[in-house]
């Protein structure tokens, strides 16, 4: 398997308070290369905040934002709530993947219904997870 | 039902304590009633000077009263003392007014007092005493004997003397069945009060225990979850360690790193998965087998440790069915991990074959392997709690107790044929709740 198989995307968001697991997810993602910028928040209000300020700049709009469920203040659910108040070019832009350590079959039903939601993954991130998430993205959105 | 109609120890007690209660307040009563007697008895004596007679009859019917009472606090005896008091009172009177009409009545007040302590019985003593005086002093006055005083009627034939006995006995007979009906109401209405008391506090225990099942089912959640996180963020640094390295040794030990990770990992989803089947409610919903059982290959595909297995679909009949999804799943999940987690590495095409077979009335879900096999005695010991085949299984010797467990809840049945280093196949029937 080469380590460059992935087209990488421009811009990949990773939303959680565990330090631990972004610096996973980051350095999975720069590993495989899938992406070329990773930005991480330690908050889901941090995250929106960034959506809010970068509307208007589609650079710095990501592809895939990772969320976390289990965060304190905002919660990944409620974060998908501000989210679909937000103009809906996020939506149309944005494929937004669970990455949970969650036991509960609640939070994935929850997550199934909830339109915003593309994929749901459980953690650790890891390069199948990461094919699993092109598929799902090349089946929502265009590139 | 059962529990609530038939009287317990506690019933009883809750009873007894009430006929504690109406003994207590009669028991007042009567000490006013016995002092107006005895007042009324001098009062009497004023009238024809009986003093004599007042005083030796009063004061031992009292005292014999008291005596009882005092004496055996316990027994009901002193209430048939009183019951007997009562009927000598009405004979002093009748006696210290020689023979006056209305002196008879006394009978009947007395028979009415008794009433309070709500026992037919009590009517007994009265009722013979009255009848024996009548009859012997009726008798004697009858005679001719003229210090007797029963009646101011010049004579007392036979008839009349049976008609007035006989009215006596009616009103006796009355009193004790105005006695025994407030009795049986009384207890009738205890009971209620009392089984109402106790629907109440059944109720309040229910909401308590529901509460407490809710919070333990937080606890779990949460407690699971928090011991989880951390260790999917060590497996996704062993994954990241793994990944890094080129050195052999730090490979092989990142290899046992994950080993135990995992290991620790089913223990702690086995728990959660236990917690949630002994406590959550069944939710009922259509369950598509094609979609539950690829969704669950596609979970095993990311199985650490283990190599890839060949699985086989296939599902067979039109009918809807429904039951509970999570527990399906769970028992799913659990059967078809074991079967890859206990494949044969020998095995060139280690392979493992979901058959499901719906009908109007239940599922029939067979889950053939051709992995390691099952020593025909330990059948039944797999499904025990914590067994394990041998120290060096996998598993957290939960997972097929869930299964079994999770099937019982679900009112189904599931079984196994096995051949020892051939494979085995688990049969599991759940019925269909459509």
């Amino acid at each position: 398997m080469s380590n460059n198989q992935f087209r990488p995307y421009d811009l990949v968001l990773s939303v959680d308070d565990n330090q631990i697991d972004r610096y996973i997810c980051g350095t999975i993602v720069e590993k495989y290369n899938f992406a070329k910028r990773v930005i991480e928040f330690d908050m889901a209000t941090k995250a929106l905040e960034y959506l809010h300020e970068n509307l208007h700049i589609p650079e710095n709009i990501p592809q895939i934002i990772f969320l976390d469920i289990n965060m304190p203040i905002m919660s990944g659910f409620d974060f998908l709530e501000e989210i679909s108040k937000l103009p809906v070019i996020i939506q149309n832009t944005c494929c937004i993947v669970m990455l949970t350590s969650s036991v509960n079959p609640n939070d994935l039903d929850r997550a199934n219904n909830n339109f915003i939601v593309k994929d749901y993954i459980s953690k650790p991130l890891n390069k199948e997870k990461l094919d699993e998430v092109e598929i799902v993205f090349n089946s929502n959105f265009n590139r | 039902m059962e529990n609530i109609t038939t009287p317990e120890k506690a019933d009883l007690a809750y009873i007894e304590g009430f006929e504690a209660d109406v003994k207590t307040k009669s028991d007042q009563f009567i000490n006013y009633f016995l002092i107006a007697f005895f007042v009324i008895g001098l009062l009497l004596a004023m009238v024809y000077d009986t003093w004599k007679v007042a005083l030796i009859i009063s004061l031992p019917l009292l005292s014999a009263y008291y005596v009882t009472k005092t004496l055996l606090p316990k027994s009901n005896l002193y209430q048939y003392v009183l019951s007997a008091v009562l009927g000598i009172f009405m004979a002093q009177f009748i006696y210290q007014m020689h023979g006056m009409f209305e002196m008879h009545f006394f009978a009947f007040i007395g028979s009415a007092i008794l009433i309070t302590y709500q026992n037919w019985r009590l009517q007994i003593p009265i009722a013979i005493i009255v009848v024996l005086h009548h009859a012997i002093f009726g008798y004697l006055q009858y005679l001719g004997n003229d210090d007797i005083f029963f009646s101011q009627l010049d004579y007392m034939d036979l008839q009349t003397f049976l008609i007035h006995i006989l009215l006596a006995i009616v009103i006796f007979f009355l009193c004790g069945l105005w006695a025994h009906h407030i009795k049986e109401y009384a207890n009738k209405h205890i009971q209620q009060n009392y089984t109402l008391g106790k629907l109440q506090k059944n109720e309040e225990q229910n909401n308590l225990l529901r509460k407490t099942n809710l919070e333990l089912d937080k606890f779990a959640y949460s407690v699971s979850h928090d011991l989880r996180a951390p260790l999917l963020s060590m497996k996704g640094i062993i994954d990241i360690t793994d990944m890094m390295t080129d050195e052999e040794i730090t490979k092989k030990h990142m290899v046992m790193l994950r080993e135990s990770a995992d290991k620790l990992d089913t223990f702690i989803t086995d728990i959660h998965n236990y917690s949630r089947n002994s406590r959550q409610e069944i939710k009922l919903q259509m369950i598509n087998f094609d979609e539950l059982l690829n969704g669950l290959n596609q979970q095993m595909a990311y199985m650490n440790g283990t190599r890839a297995v060949d699985i086989q679909i296939l599902t067979e009949g039109n009918d809807v069915f429904i039951s509970d999804k999570y527990r399906v799943q769970m028992v799913l999940n659990n059967l078809i991990s074991n079967a890859i987690r206990y494949q044969k590495i020998e095995n060139e095409n280690p392979y493992v074959k979901i058959k499901v077979k719906i009908n109007s009335k239940d599922a029939e879900i067979s889950i053939e392997d051709n992995g390691i096999g099952i020593e025909q005695e330990n059948y039944h010991q797999i499904f025990e709690m914590f067994y394990r085949v041998s120290d060096q299984s996998k598993g957290s010797g939960l997972g097929l107790y869930i299964v079994k467990e999770t099937v019982d809840v679900l009112k189904g049945s599931i079984s196994l044929t096995s051949k020892k280093n051939e494979g085995t196949t688990f049969l599991v029937k759940l019925p269909n709740n459509n």
